[in-house]
């Protein structure tokens, strides 16, 4: 999958990392995400947000997607300006329907120690969208400069 | 401002009769959540079933730290205990209330006021 209509940049300006199937190595491009954020100007809670997001995504895919198989691994592709930041978070498993998913936030959900992360990385990015298959997460938030 | 969302995952405990206060500082992100689950759960106990968590330094945590708090406060009703928490940063009280753990977990301005609420002195 391409970065989404009109979210304004090509293919060609993302950055693209893959790792190892585990959440140290998840880390690398997670570091890297949120240098760029501060060479940016990104305040302390869109930086919170963004990690978060990134974080949840980096999750569903070393412990859903990729069903925590060493052999496996992670791709994140990444864009940065002050305008907007984009993230893709693709993992190597059979995907699934964000519908199917229930909604944690229901009462008899409440206390289930899982299944918050899609609902959180919707709540704090702009835009989530997901490949027909469900297995790469696109994610984009404005900047400052975008939120008068 | 994004160093004080990496700072190291840092844990005190301290008892206070059959209480566990529990400080924690830094970062509980990707690779310290599983750590931050394992140390809460340890602390519930038989005899020590309910944990004041003080989390007013605690600058990130994601869903997968919420699940261990949740997985504590489940093991803590079980053993006739609970789970309180202490002053969380205003996006961390922000993601308490998006994903409702505030209504599973009471919350509270000091140590003390959890103290008092939890039926100590």
């Amino acid at each position: 999958m391409k970065v989404p209509a009109g979210w304004g940049i090509a293919d060609t300006q993302l950055t693209e990392l893959v790792v190892p199937n585990d959440l140290r190595s998840a880390k690398q491009p997670e570091d890297r995400i949120l240098a760029a954020l501060a060479r940016s100007g990104y305040d302390a809670d869109s930086t919170f947000a963004i990690k978060l997001a990134l974080e949840e995504a980096v999750t569903n895919a070393v412990k859903h997607g990729n069903r925590n198989d060493p052999r496996k691994h992670v791709v994140v592709k990444y864009y940065v300006d002050a305008r907007r930041v984009i993230i893709m978070v693709r993992d190597e498993g059979p995907g699934f329907r964000p519908a199917d998913v229930p909604d944690c936030t229901a009462e008899e959900n409440l206390e289930r120690p899982n299944g918050r992360g899609i609902m959180l990385m919707q709540s704090y990015m702009t835009k989530v969208c997901y490949n027909s298959t469900g297995n790469e997460v696109w994610m984009m938030k404005l900047g400052a400069e975008c939120n008068p | 401002m994004s160093h004080s969302l990496s700072e190291p995952l840092d844990f005190h405990v301290r008892r206070d009769g059959a209480i566990n206060v529990v400080t924690v500082r830094g970062a509980a992100d990707l690779d310290d959540a599983e750590s931050f689950a394992q140390r809460l759960l340890q602390l519930i106990e038989p005899a020590s079933a309910t944990m004041i968590l003080d989390v007013s330094d605690l600058t990130f945590i994601s869903s997968a730290g919420i699940g261990a708090m949740l997985a504590a406060a489940s093991r803590a009703k079980d053993l006739s205990g609970s789970v309180h928490l202490v002053n969380p940063r205003p996006t961390l009280a922000r993601l308490f209330q998006l994903t409702r753990l505030d209504e599973i977990i009471p919350t509270h301005p000091t140590v003390e006021a959890a103290r008092r609420a939890v039926g100590g002195s």
